[in-house]
């Protein structure tokens, strides 16, 4: 639908869970007015019941003759978690008479089954999955919205929430099978992942990638040739989206964590050619891409291990952000120029829809951008 | 429903007695509001005397299935829901009128402050932008491309007056605007359980001119108990309020009474086997007619609670006249065209409601059947009008 598309891709093999991603996103968006509960970008532990409880489960998407089907809308207390703070003003000179204790009585949250994962000991086993909004080419979210509040950016593909039209609803929750469209109560309207646009038009990737500790995440578009996230996805198809079942199109991948340790026999001894996290589960996840996936990983590996040279492992050491993000470098700047935008004119690129939907006549974009010449 | 029946039914024998062509006393007697003159100020306040003084009708608001929205939930709680009854009054004066909806609930919903899935009881009334002599009725779910009509809507919102006005050509194209000298209350007293609200707004806006003899107007009430907001929702077809100010055009008159009682109107049984006959079935799904696809067009199982007569006839006659954009056409994806180099594929026009045509002008897919007979159309309408099953919904 649109005539490019940003991709993100991450390696779950290389995730460690430090939640650095969260922080990062959480800090640039969704630590204040009525998103305090929300985290656009979360690292869960799979398998796992995931943020929000069973987001797995709850509906939408689109079923294999490409209809939208019927999801719920998760419970702030028993899905996402309420958000909590603790008695520190309490305990502050007077620790001997008070506990530590949360504000309210949390009974779910954010990686409330953190690292729990499945198997018995010695052969369990968990992996951490980052999830932030997938971008998708066929959106349910937007699907869902009777507003038709919600669309995907032409000139990349990202999708966002016309907030002035948006009602609050929350079809696109319903619609949205990866629960990554967020209601926000104190405004009554639906946000989600706005996959840092401001940012990415300045030629920055999204704070998540950027600030990810591992180097897990590329950014580029998907039919930059040049790009590593096209290299990964295209070339070598390491990278899988999730869920492909849900017949949204996801635009962001996964390297599947298929490089996992072996599992133990009765003895204690490892099995050779052994995996402790089972294909079928990944099967699940990923998509049956995974099989080749597996396979082109572990020949790059090996060929590397040779002292040959791999293109793959060396894209997958993520050696320099510069070579990561490869934002087009002045994609966003020339289409500005196209339009002869100037300084902070800029941002009408972005937010004429923000202004102006399709039914909106009585509108005027002036109210926004009034050209203030000077002298007057 | 029972006692909506109950009062058609009297209706109808009263009228069997003294009906006549030119006759309008069934209508006047179920779709017209008679408008209180008042030579005051007309405010929100619920508990104004003057409300004292105006007397009321009850109307009657169904569950709206003509379209079906993608929440498990509410979709599951639509067959449990009761028909609705809400008493309305209206007054006016020489620049204001003031429209009073008031019903029962005994359990009223607030939207919480801070949460996910609660939803807030509210109310709302439409007024098309344009009416009279010789404009047809807009479709009844926010208009239609053709008629644009006025919605004003209050909900109960916790921390905050959540009133708004918007102006809407149908589904999707929903836009909020600014009315000055319009407002809005809602109040719930705990003691009768009934959720009274007053909308004020002046008779001549921007956008549409109340200033005539009568007035179209429609209701829609939101219970938040079955999750309802958006479409998810319970509402009536179009009344009429008489403002005695104002002339009545006689010719709009006959065209908006036409139809009514429906049960003069014609032979329901006959208009059900024209409505197999015609094909009616392979896209609308309505009484135990249930082969069509879900999505491909209104459902019609309760339509003629929420229909007039005259509208359910141009529908058949000139489907041209009132295209409804269906719901966000992005539902359905063609899953066996070609998918676009990011794999997206392209809408199922299958189940778009109207064709753009090369002129960029649009028609209903709904072909016209102007070729029936005069006695065809009025068994058809006779039979639609008794659709009002909602308890069946799937």
């Amino acid at each position: 639908m649109s005539k490019r598309q940003l991709a993100m891709v991450m390696d779950l093999n290389k995730c460690i869970g430090c939640q650095t991603c969260t922080v990062a996103c959480k800090t640039q968006w969704t630590n204040r007015n009525g998103r305090e509960y929300m985290y656009w970008n979360n690292v869960e532990t799979q398998p796992g019941a995931g943020y929000p409880r069973n987001w797995m489960e709850a509906g939408g998407g689109f079923d294999e003759n490409g209809n939208l089907k019927d999801g719920i809308i998760p419970d702030m207390v028993l899905d996402y978690g309420v958000p909590w703070d603790y008695n520190h003003d309490e305990l502050f000179g007077n620790a001997d008479e008070n506990i530590l204790s949360p504000d309210q009585d949390p009974v779910w949250g954010p990686n409330w089954d953190e690292d729990v994962g499945e198997g018995d000991w010695p052969n369990s086993y968990y992996f951490y999955l980052p999830r932030i909004c997938n971008h998708c080419s066929n959106p349910g979210c937007l699907a869902a919205c009777p507003r038709e509040a919600i669309f995907k950016r032409e000139q990349d593909g990202i999708v966002l929430v016309d907030l002035d039209r948006c009602q609050g609803y929350r079809y696109c929750i319903a619609g949205c099978p990866y629960k990554k469209i967020y209601f926000n109560p104190k405004i009554s309207k639906s946000e989600k992942c706005i996959f840092c646009f401001p940012r990415i038009e300045r030629g920055l990737p999204p704070a998540c990638a950027h600030q990810c500790v591992g180097r897990i995440r590329w950014v580029g578009f998907l039919d930059d040739e040049e790009s590593q996230v096209y290299k990964l996805v295209h070339k070598y198809k390491v990278a899988l989206p999730l869920r492909p079942d849900f017949g949204t199109q996801p635009n962001v991948y996964y390297v599947p964590p298929v490089l996992s340790p072996p599992t133990f026999d009765e003895e204690g001894k490892p099995i050779e050619g052994s995996q402790r996290i089972p294909m079928e589960f990944l099967e699940k996840l990923f998509g049956p891409g995974v099989h080749h996936a597996a396979k082109v990983l572990k020949e790059e590996m090996e060929k590397r291990k040779r002292g040959e040279e791999s293109e793959l492992m060396d894209i997958l050491i993520s050696y320099s952000h510069k070579d990561m993000f490869r934002l087009d470098e002045n994609y966003y700047q020339k289409l500005a120029e196209q339009q002869g935008l100037k300084g902070t004119e800029f941002f009408k690129l972005v937010d004429y829809r923000y202004v102006q939907g399709p039914h909106t006549p009585k509108v005027e974009v002036k109210a926004y951008f009034e050209d203030v010449k000077e002298g007057e | 429903m029972k006692k909506a029946l109950k009062a058609g039914v009297i209706g109808t024998a009263a009228l069997a007695i003294t009906a006549f062509a030119s006759d309008y006393s069934a209508f006047y007697k179920y779709e017209v509001l008679n408008a209180k003159k008042v030579n005051k100020d007309l405010t929100t306040n619920v508990n104004d005397p003057v409300w004292k003084s105006v007397q009321g009708k009850y109307v009657y608001l169904y569950p709206q299935i003509s379209v079906r929205l993608n929440d498990k939930k509410a979709n599951q709680l639509i067959p449990k829901k009761e028909l609705k009854r809400a008493l309305v009054k209206v007054a006016y004066n020489n620049n204001e009128i003031a429209v009073y909806v008031s019903w029962k609930d005994d359990t009223p919903s607030i939207q919480g402050k801070y949460d996910t899935d609660s939803f807030g009881d509210g109310v709302s009334i439409e007024f098309p932008n344009k009416f009279g002599k010789g404009i047809t009725l807009p479709y009844i779910g926010m208009g239609d491309t053709h008629h644009p009509v006025t919605v004003y809507l209050q909900k109960s919102v916790a921390g905050r007056d959540y009133q708004k006005v918007f102006v809407s050509e149908g589904f999707g194209s929903l836009t909020e605007i600014k009315e000055p000298g319009t407002d809005i209350a809602m109040k719930y007293n705990k003691r009768t359980h009934l959720w009274t609200a007053v909308f004020v707004r002046p008779l001549k806006t921007e956008n549409s001119n109340l200033k005539a003899g009568l007035v179209p107007i429609a209701f829609a009430i939101w219970d938040g108990k079955f999750n309802e907001r958006d479409g998810n929702k319970s509402l009536s077809r179009w009344k009429f309020i008489r403002l005695q100010d104002y002339p009545l055009d006689k010719e709009y008159l006959s065209y908006v009474a036409w139809g009514v009682p429906y049960k003069k109107l014609g032979d329901p049984a006959r208009g059900k086997q024209l409505t197999i006959q015609n094909g009616c079935n392979a896209c609308h799904i309505y009484d135990d007619q249930k082969v069509a696809m879900p999505g491909l067009a209104p459902n019609l199982s309760d339509i003629g609670g929420i229909a007039n007569a005259p509208y359910l006839r141009e529908s058949i006659v000139n489907p041209n006249d009132v295209i409804i954009r269906n719901l966000n056409p992005n539902r359905h994806y063609n899953k066996f065209a070609k998918p676009d180099k990011f794999n997206a594929y392209p809408n199922n026009s299958m189940y778009s409601w109207y064709v753009v045509n090369p002129d960029g002008t649009i028609s209903s897919k709904m072909p016209p059947f102007s070729h029936l007979s005069e006695k065809d159309i009025k068994d058809i309408v006779a039979y639609l009008k008794t659709l009002r099953d909602w308890k069946n919904f799937k």
